[in-house]
């Protein structure tokens, strides 16, 4: 979520003034991403040392005496000047090594790893619905303004970005979930179980950890209708949220392409309408919502958070929660460093799509 | 979460005009009542918000408890009125400081220019390019729990979204003729920026602190919702729908009444802030 009405792309300007072609534009690229990363992992660490809680007390547990935690607390260097600790830090993670886990008390990374194929299988899901619904409903009523449909797509532009996603989630499990039960209550509301499909179940063997793709790969079409059915509310939630602002740009900006003089042109050279509408209006249309897809999906990457606790899907958002709760300061770390990581990629990688939909910007460049 | 730009109705007629002109009224008699809820709750609620009735713990509504109760037998129509001070009160002290500070660092970096200029700028794209829900939650775990730091959490990353935007008003506005011939006219660097240019600005700042509100609104009760933010006894809205959770199956109305309070009033400040900036672009 930037806060903006418009999406603001961050990142270095697009190589204007170095136009030194792809490579630069590539290193330029990397020394943005390694600049946030480090001062996101330099704002994170000096985060992690104010935390109330002292994390060698936590790790070693509730019944360590005082002799006990100042050995945890020599282990973990937690005794070394605050420097010192800093640098290791730093060159633990450029080997990849983002520590231990104080609740789990294994690799982060390994429980990273655990968690993100569920994660990217509810993101994956949701973004490529409302991208695909939101551009066509916003399209269709660019094109034609009036109607019941203009109405009822005014209602869910406006009232899908406001509403918030958490009581939405809740709504869908209380009305969707537990009264008719049409779909499985994901998250005991009260009592929380993994909330992905479980594959022991399901019978199918887990291979990459994301349910409908192992569904798929086992080509079990009941597995597959589960999983499918365990992602509906959590992507529904999602989706609703996401496709208020889709809809509204992509009106927008259609509805401002279809006014300009080349259309009128195209139409009048007697082009035939599909022509006009969907590959030249269409296409100029995108470039903004194009921008602003990049921008929510990179959102996504921290607002998922908020989706997986509700529904008590098993991905990365549920696991920084947990952190979270239990002042997991390695796990914080870890994770805020690498959602950054992961929002500043994304973003370059929308950089890189422009070109195909408007070849000036290369030539620009 | 970002809340969508409305999409202007076709502009031909002048029904759209006074339709905005409806939507604008309704919104601002609705922050009326919001402000009447935050700075005089007291008078409004027609029960104490803390007062404990085991006995009567999730009584549906109706004609006692018009929002019925929660798991302790609290009325959840007090509580919601209470709430306002602590859920928007908050959303509108992040805005401020986020826009004042933005404000500040924005217009001197415009004013400087040179390597100041693209120093400062830079750091805001740094900090633009968090992803600020992790972010949040970081700041707020690592400061403790509570409404505070979750306000600080908030304001630390709402302020270059700000500073961004006044330096591009700021850098056009410089280049007007108004401010030529008041430099000609020898006034001072100070006098100038103070005097003719931020009052320029304050049309789309006004406009953007109502939408933010909104934003900020949403974002606090999420975090809230996360269990970052007001603590327990605390009518804040978002803690509210966030203590409904686990008792949501046996009381659909605990989650709901405090939830549609939330949503009526980012969608309040959304509609207001789009009537104002259809009325300053118009």
């Amino acid at each position: 979520m930037t806060q903006g009405r418009y999406p603001e792309v961050t990142g270095p300007a697009p190589g204007l003034r170095f136009g030194a072609g792809r490579l630069a534009r590539f290193a330029k690229g990397v020394v943005w991403l390694l600049v946030v990363v480090l001062v996101a992992v330099s704002i994170t660490f000096a985060l992690s040392r104010i935390v109330p809680a002292d994390p060698a007390r936590l790790a070693a547990g509730l019944e360590a005496g005082p002799e006990q935690v100042e050995r945890v607390r020599q282990d973990m260097g937690l005794d070394d000047p605050v420097m010192v600790q800093y640098v290791r830090y730093i060159t633990g993670l450029v080997r990849g090594d983002f520590g231990d886990s104080i609740r789990t008390r294994g690799p982060i990374l390994d429980d990273v790893v655990e968690a993100l194929p569920a994660s990217i299988e509810l993101i994956v899901v949701s973004f490529t619905i409302f991208a695909a619904l939101g551009i066509l409903a916003g399209a269709a009523w660019a094109y034609w303004p009036r109607g019941v449909h203009a109405v009822l797509l005014r209602v869910v532009a406006v009232a899908g970005s406001a509403v918030p996603v958490f009581w939405v989630g809740l709504l869908l499990q209380i009305f969707l979930a537990a009264r008719p039960d049409w779909f499985p209550l994901v998250a005991r509301l009260d009592f929380p179980v993994a909330g992905n499909l479980n594959h022991e179940a399901a019978g199918i063997a887990e291979v990459t950890g994301a349910g409908l793709l192992d569904a798929l790969i086992a080509r079990s079409p009941p597995a597959m209708w589960e999983a499918a059915r365990v992602l509906f509310l959590p992507v529904m939630t999602i989706v609703l949220h996401n496709i208020a602002l889709t809809i509204a740009l992509m009106r927008s900006s259609l509805a401002d392409q279809l006014d300009r003089e080349y259309v009128r042109a195209a139409r009048a050279r007697g082009l035939s309408e599909w022509r006009v509408v969907l590959v030249d209006a269409l296409r100029n249309a995108l470039n903004p919502v194009v921008t602003m897809l990049g921008l929510q999906l990179g959102w996504l990457l921290g607002g998922v958070v908020i989706v997986e606790v509700i529904f008590s899907w098993p991905g990365i958002g549920l696991y920084a929660f947990s952190s979270f709760q239990s002042f997991d300061y390695n796990a914080i770390m870890a994770i805020t460093v690498l959602a950054t990581a992961g929002f500043v990629l994304v973003n370059a990688l929308v950089g890189q799509i422009y070109p195909l939909l408007d070849p000036r910007i290369k030539e620009a460049r | 979460m970002t809340v969508a730009e409305l999409p202007a109705a076709p502009d031909t007629a002048s029904r759209t005009r006074r339709a905005g002109r409806g939507v604008m009224w309704w919104s601002v008699a609705t922050v009326v009542v919001l402000a009447a809820l935050v700075f005089i709750p007291g008078l409004l609620a027609p029960g104490d918000p803390y007062k404990l009735d085991i006995i009567n713990r999730f009584t549906p509504p109706g004609a006692g408890n018009l929002f019925g109760t929660d798991d302790s037998g609290r009325d959840i129509l007090s509580r919601v009125i209470h709430g306002a001070r602590y859920s928007i009160g908050s959303a509108v002290l992040i805005i401020t400081v986020a826009a004042l500070v933005g404000t500040i660092y924005g217009s001197l970096a415009a004013w400087y220019g040179g390597i100041l200029d693209r120093l400062l700028m830079r750091t805001v794209d740094v900090f633009l390019a968090f992803p600020y829900l992790v972010f949040a939650m970081a700041v707020a775990a690592s400061m403790g729990r509570g409404l505070t730091s979750t306000i600080v959490a908030l304001s630390l990353l709402w302020w270059p979204s700000y500073a961004r935007m006044i330096r591009g008003q700021v850098k056009s506005i410089l280049n007007d003729y108004h401010i030529r011939a008041a430099t000609t006219l020898g006034a001072k660097r100070g006098q100038i920026l103070r005097w003719h240019v931020i009052p320029h600005t304050y049309n789309q700042l006004l406009v953007r602190f109502t939408l933010d509100i909104g934003n900020a609104l949403v974002a606090l009760t999420g975090l809230a919702f996360l269990g970052l933010g007001a603590t327990p006894p605390l009518p804040e809205w978002g803690r509210m729908v966030a203590d409904s959770k686990q008792f949501a199956l046996l009381a659909w109305w605990y989650a709901v009444f405090p939830g549609i309070v939330i949503f009526v009033t980012v969608l309040n400040f959304v509609l207001l802030g789009e009537a104002l900036r259809k009325r300053s672009t118009s």
